[in-house]
């Protein structure tokens, strides 16, 4: 079975993964239970010339130029990375060896351009059900994640999660947790024995059990970590709901994923969603999916 | 003479809830919320001010000068806004 991203299984003359082992490690993902399957295929020949002027996005920080018109979009300087929708998933068209970032930029938008939703968030799930943790960089997901872990939620993401809207599906995309020095034994302490993988940057790896299927998303959180202890939780308004939801997803780049993006947002807003603090985050999730919190321990 | 039409600004994000519509500006990182006639108004786009004040007529039963009124006002409010521009 060919490997699948979200459900788009690659097809074409991808390179053999073990290449490119961020793909592998960090975008391959088991099939989805409920979003339809589709491809997602690689064609070595260059797409058509670009319209208009280009403009400019990121990816992980590396600027990337880029056109957009309709669901088709152009990625590079030389616009020589081409996306388009197509009826059972989407079109990756290069002559070249796309760059990292382009390819990122691709596999979220082609992702997109099915309808799916992407949300930097920390995702909890017991029983197959499942709470997101929305926050701004720094408001403390990954330390939430772990929190989580060691209350005995499983953990499906740290950061990255992408949901189907029509379903609420959510699956996670991360593979482990990554840890500051003293984290575990401060939030987690006794979930491990032994030592761990260390990243680059000196972080400690707690590898996450792998995911065989997603979960339902119930409800979104966001957290705010100086909110005081003690605040009643408030349920946003609509607007506030969707607001936050762009905000932990990003903007499309293509009109058509724009489009879908909105319908995804009328969906996921009927979520509930609340503002929650550092403190009171564990038993807002044992709330919604039940825990040793929920009675408000 | 033709009379002027009125479309969505470009790459604004529509979401439709229950009771409003919310408009998402990228660029800016707006937001704008709609609801009764303002999101009327906004899914009878692209229009006419006549097309918008006859809008307001049917669907509110207002009297044609408070509806032409109401519908400059609008797209008054939506164009310093630049949500709504001229086609």
């Amino acid at each position: 079975m060919n490997p699948a991203v979200l459900g788009l299984r690659l097809q074409g003359p991808w390179p053999d993964l073990a290449e490119w082992p961020w793909l592998e490690r960090h975008w391959l993902t088991p099939p989805p239970q409920h979003a339809p399957g589709g491809t997602l295929r690689l064609v070595r020949e260059p797409p058509g010339p670009p319209p208009g002027s280009p403009q400019l996005t990121d990816a992980s920080g590396v600027p990337v130029p880029f056109w957009a018109a309709g669901a088709e979009l152009w990625l590079g300087a030389d616009g020589g990375v081409g996306l388009r929708a197509t009826p059972d998933g989407a079109e990756l068209r290069a002559a070249r060896e796309p760059a990292q970032a382009e390819l990122l930029l691709a596999l979220a938008e082609a992702a997109r351009l099915r309808g799916w939703w992407p949300l930097h968030a920390a995702v909890a799930a017991r029983g197959g059900r499942a709470v997101a943790v929305c926050g701004a960089s720094g408001a403390g997901k990954s330390t939430a994640a772990l929190r989580l872990h060691g209350a005995g939620y499983t953990v499906l993401a740290e950061d990255r999660a992408w949901v189907w809207p029509p379903d609420a599906e959510i699956v996670g995309l991360d593979r482990e947790l990554r840890l500051r020095p003293g984290s575990l034994e401060r939030f987690a302490p006794g979930v491990v024995a032994g030592e761990l993988e260390q990243d680059a940057h000196g972080k400690r790896l707690l590898p996450l059990p792998p995911s065989a299927a997603g979960a339902r998303l119930l409800a979104v959180l966001h957290l705010e970590p100086d909110l005081p202890p003690g605040t009643v939780p408030e349920p946003l308004s609509g607007a506030e709901r969707v607001r936050r939801l762009f905000e932990a997803g990003g903007v499309p780049l293509t009109p058509s994923a724009r489009a879908a993006a909105a319908q995804g947002a009328a969906r996921l807003a009927r979520l509930p969603g609340e503002r929650v603090g550092r403190e009171g985050l564990l038993q807002a999730v044992s709330r919604v999916l039940g825990g040793s919190e929920a009675s408000g321990g | 003479m033709t009379a002027q039409r009125y479309r969505p600004a470009d790459g604004l994000l529509a979401t439709e809830l229950e009771h409003e519509l919310v408009l998402l500006d990228p660029q800016g990182s707006q937001m704008y919320s709609l609801n009764g006639s303002g999101r009327l108004l906004w899914n009878a786009l692209p229009a006419t001010a006549d097309e918008l004040a006859n809008t307001l007529v049917r669907e509110y039963g207002l009297d044609a000068a408070r509806a032409h009124a109401d519908a400059a006002a609008w797209l008054g409010e939506m164009g310093a806004r630049r949500l709504v521009l001229p086609e």
